[in-house]
């Protein structure tokens, strides 16, 4: 049983929000022992499942946002997540999905989340510059979240 | 006395897949107005599948839905294969017929447990639901993830399944692939049954509906299969067509205050989904979902749409159980697909989608590109018989507060499970009294 999990969230065919997942695959290259390292599109029993019984989860992925500064890193604390009402089943984020785990007693001991503020989400592979230049610094940063 | 005038609105739609509203107008109590109004942007799909190669309706129409994306798939590949005039390999047909037991099983636990559960138990939304009924949710997730594997394994994916192509799939599973997830599908099987008996146990509202129904069905060469990836049109009056014959049959009219189409069978209101498919199906169920259904309180059919959550979970038992003796079935093909050569022509192609009867056409150059698309999903289909449905329930229930008519309305709404997304080609509700 692993004690850590990273899961970097994003589709990769769609620019910048192939952020959590190129962080993920970088994370992974340095084979951390006890540490699983995932790539997720987000459905929420994906992510219960991925962190259920998890000491420490970090959750990796872009976001948007009327006031998004491109490649502004911000690191949040679960407590720091507000599960806004949801409108349809399209709507269901994390922050949906945190909520949910709480009410099942299916949070990791500690869940950190690393965003980033994206550019261009339009289709197609490839992160844009400001985003790609967040990649080594969210890497290093989930590193030493996994060491402490 | 003065006229009373009142307008119930809902602006946004809650738990449904995809963006809608709601208005109704009464005056005196007499409902003046019911409109589903679906105000998702138009999404162009039948326009820009013209001039596409005939190969790639499968890939580019599944992303007209998230949750029900190998209905189109199939529904897309049963099309293309019939104008090109191939028929493919009874194992190839299983495996697609497996692959769709799990979509049935995501899709409807999905909607069972997380969006209309709640409406019967008192919570606003399923995360306050699974703090005081933690099992309950529990096991729903438990059953929806059963699915979810059988599309992972089978179409590559969770989501947007990727392995399905004209005439079968790009690669095939071995018997030994296929065993954990027979495994899996026990335990699943107690999970939907243990579903059956719980819904069945929630208080319905007293109402029944007088809609047609229209739904594939194979008495004829599968009597005892209950129809998923492909059957004959059936209706529950008058006698049952050709899918080359649907559009003679259902027709799509633009309404103003709706972004997707109309559909009237034969100028009639009809209904398609669970009920209908269960009402013209129920004696093709296994004998363990059959029991399920009898023990549940229903009979060879249900007219009660409140009641369509147990028919779903019925069918959830029935998915789950095919899935299970397809797997001890199968022999893995000799070829993981059957070539399907371009043919100039027109193909019709229909399927059960976990919402209802999903219809397409395509007609198909001598270049090998479409020329022309139609898709009709089950929720453009049904939502004239919503606004009959909700009409009826307003004039039932017009003594009610707004609060307490715009929720009944709501719930009305989600009997129905609609995909706003699939059919714009969703639910603010505004109540006008006047």
């Amino acid at each position: 049983m692993p004690t850590g999990v990273v899961i970097g969230i994003g589709n990769r065919y769609r620019r910048d929000d192939g952020f959590g997942p190129a962080v993920a695959q970088r994370v992974a290259r340095h084979q951390l022992p006890g540490v699983r390292v995932l790539t997720a599109v987000g459905e929420p029993t994906e992510m219960l499942d991925a962190w259920t019984g998890i000491e420490r989860a970090v959750v990796i992925d872009a976001v948007t946002g009327p006031d998004a500064a491109p490649g502004r890193v911000r690191r949040w604390a679960a407590p720091d997540l507000r599960a806004t009402a949801g409108v349809s089943s399209h709507a269901w984020g994390l922050a949906q999905t945190c909520a949910l785990g709480a009410a099942l007693g299916r949070l990791p001991g500690e869940l950190i989340l690393y965003t980033v503020d994206a550019a261009d989400t339009g289709d197609g592979p490839g992160l844009s510059s400001a985003v790609a230049a967040a990649v080594p610094v969210v890497v290093t940063a989930v590193l030493a979240e996994l060491r402490r | 006395m003065t006229d009373t005038r009142r307008t119930i609105a809902v602006g946004a739609l809650t738990r449904v897949e995809g963006e809608g509203a709601l208005h109704v107008q009464l005056t005196d109590g007499a409902v003046d107005t019911v409109e589903l109004r679906i105000y998702e942007p138009p999404r162009f799909f039948e326009a820009f599948l013209r001039g596409r190669s005939y190969t790639e309706p499968p890939d580019l129409t599944a992303r007209i839905c998230g949750i029900c994306p190998v209905a189109y798939q199939v529904s897309a590949c049963n099309a293309i294969e019939a104008a090109c005039g191939v028929s493919i390999d009874p194992q190839l047909v299983a495996l697609r017929r497996l692959l769709y037991c799990g979509e049935w099983i995501h899709s409807h636990v999905l909607h069972i447990y997380l969006l209309h559960a709640p409406d019967f138990l008192g919570y606003p939304d399923a995360i306050s639901l699974a703090k005081d009924r933690r099992e309950f949710v529990e096991r729903g997730l438990a059953l929806k993830k059963a699915g979810n594997r059988l599309m992972e394994q089978l179409g590559g994916r969770a989501i947007h399944p990727i392995n399905v192509r004209l005439g079968g799939f790009y690669s095939v599973p071995t018997r030994d692939e296929l065993a954990p997830l027979a495994e899996m599908l026990r335990t699943a099987l107690d999970d939907a049954l243990y579903t059956v008996r719980e819904v069945a146990a929630f208080d319905f509202p007293d109402v029944g509906v007088d809609h047609e129904f229209l739904a594939l069905t194979d008495p004829k060469t599968h009597p005892d299969r209950y129809p998923i990836e492909d059957g004959v049109i059936a209706r529950s009056a008058g006698s049952g067509f050709a899918a080359a014959e649907f559009l003679d049959h259902v027709v799509e009219v633009q309404v103003p205050h709706s972004t997707a189409l109309h559909a009237r069978l034969d100028g009639g209101r009809f209904l398609t989904g669970p009920l209908a498919r269960y009402a013209l199906n129920s004696a093709a169920l296994s004998p363990i979902a059959r029991q399920a259904a009898a023990d549940a309180g229903l009979g060879d059919e249900c007219r009660n749409p409140f009641r369509s959550i147990i028919v779903r979970a019925v069918e959830v038992v029935y998915a789950v159980e095919e899935a299970l003796r397809l797997i001890a079935d199968y022999q893995p093909p000799a070829r993981p697909f059957v070539e399907v050569p371009a043919r100039p022509g027109v193909g019709h192609g229909v399927s059960e989608a976990p919402r209802g009867l999903l219809y397409h056409r395509y007609r198909i150059g001598a270049d090998g590109l479409i020329q022309a698309a139609t898709i009709v999903p089950p929720t453009s289909q049904n939502q004239a018989a919503i606004e009959h449905e909700l009409a009826q329930l307003v004039a039932a229930n017009a003594a009610r507060s707004d609060a307490e008519l715009t929720a009944l309305c709501e719930r009305a709404i989600r009997n129905h499970d609609p995909c706003i997304s699939c059919s714009a080609h969703f639910l603010t509700l505004t109540v006008q009294r006047n």
